[in-house]
């Protein structure tokens, strides 16, 4: 760091054990054009205050672990650098999730929305004896943009209606769900369409849009979510059918 | 042993959306709807007052009204084209071609509807 330079970032502090509420407190930190936030996050709980609490893994933008609001805006700390923000910045933990503890925030309604949508090959019954499950590059593209959420959850920190609603199974979860009911090697569309169709499922949706925005894989969840009512509506439209055919049927027999 | 977790739920207000740029151009899309409402209550008093509409329409305040609510649709047009993309997959140069398409269908059905209000 040959070319340091000083900078103020107020960070939000809470220790539950001492606070009754967060607060803001202001850090310096040294810097030059290669420091991220995750990078000053470090530093200042190595040499300024050891009981500063946040989460952060891969420093490479992959395991999703270091999502903070940084001036408002949700953001990967390892991805965004300190050389953009000039005149200092705020920190805060991600919106729209309780604080456990600094910028430590409880993700674990997140987590369980994910595994409601069941994110993973359903019905298949292709054994490694058959060899190969193979899938056109056509095939691929109609989900691999959805694949490439790392479930980061900053999709949630930026989706005014999971802040307002907390049960709507929100972006990412969604997102996930929709990249299985696309995989041409999946059966289990219709098993997540049930949870999806729920009122907190995809119709909590408003389409701010903003999810996408804030996406650092561009995996564009508001563009799952869309697609998702399209099959949430089909799939309404064709229930309705069944069911009327499924009653002719019934007193066809009947008489 | 008791947990010293005490989770902090930090309350949204109703003015969420006064923070954020693209949260207030989001407010500023979906409040169009007001202006629709305003033209569909116009076109009711058309249906079965014709006689009311044609006086009430020369009103300059109803100019205005009807001005902002072009704008108002214009707009919504405009984010809803930009939008569209998103609820389709389709590979990016089939979007951009039915965007495009949208727009010509668009502006020649209301140049029709101009041309046949105006004969």
């Amino acid at each position: 760091m040959a070319d340091e330079k000083k900078l103020l970032l107020k960070i939000q502090r809470y220790n539950p054990e001492r606070d009754s509420a967060p607060y803001f407190a202001p850090y310096e930190i040294l810097w030059d054009d290669q420091t991220s936030f995750l990078d000053a996050l470090q530093y200042l709980k190595d040499n300024v205050c050891p009981d500063l609490s946040f989460r952060s893994s891969c420093r490479m933008a992959i395991c999703g672990s270091c999502g903070v609001m940084i001036d408002g805006v949700p953001k990967l700390a390892c991805k965004t650098f300190v050389r953009n923000y000039p005149h200092g910045a705020t920190v805060e933990p991600l919106a729209n999730f309780p604080v456990e503890r600094d910028l430590v925030v409880d993700l674990s309604h997140f987590l369980e929305y994910i595994e409601a949508l069941k994110p993973y090959v359903i019905g298949n019954t292709r054994s490694p004896a058959d060899g190969p499950n193979t899938q056109t590059p056509a095939q691929l593209a109609r989900y691999h943009k959805f694949s490439m959420c790392i479930n980061c959850g900053l999709c949630y920190a930026a989706c005014p209606q999971f802040g307002l609603n907390p049960a709507f199974l929100g972006p990412a979860a969604i997102t996930l769900g929709h990249r299985y009911n696309l995989d041409s090697r999946d059966y289990g569309k219709n098993e997540r369409l049930r949870t999806m169709n729920t009122e907190n499922g995809v119709w909590s949706c408003t389409f701010v849009g903003y999810c996408s925005e804030v996406c650092p894989k561009h995996a564009d969840p508001a563009a799952a979510l869309q697609q998702c009512k399209a099959d949430s509506a089909l799939n309404f439209v064709a229930s309705v059918l069944k069911c009327k055919k499924n009653k002719e049927v019934s007193h066809g027999d009947k008489t | 042993m008791a947990t010293k977790r005490k989770p902090y739920v930090r309350e949204v207000g109703c003015c969420w959306w006064k923070s954020n740029p693209y949260y207030r151009f989001y407010m500023l899309r979906e409040s169009c709807s007001v202006f629709t409402v305003w033209v569909s209550l116009l076109l009711l008093l058309f249906l079965f007052s014709p006689s009311s509409f044609a006086a009430l329409i020369r009103h300059p305040v109803i100019c205005l009204l009807n001005f902002a609510a072009l704008l108002a649709s214009l707009l919504h047009t405009k984010t809803w084209y930009d939008l569209t993309p998103k609820a389709l997959n389709l590979p990016e140069d089939k979007l951009a071609a039915i965007v495009k398409w949208l727009w010509v269908v668009t502006i020649a059905f209301s140049a029709l509807a101009l041309l046949l209000s105006l004969l």
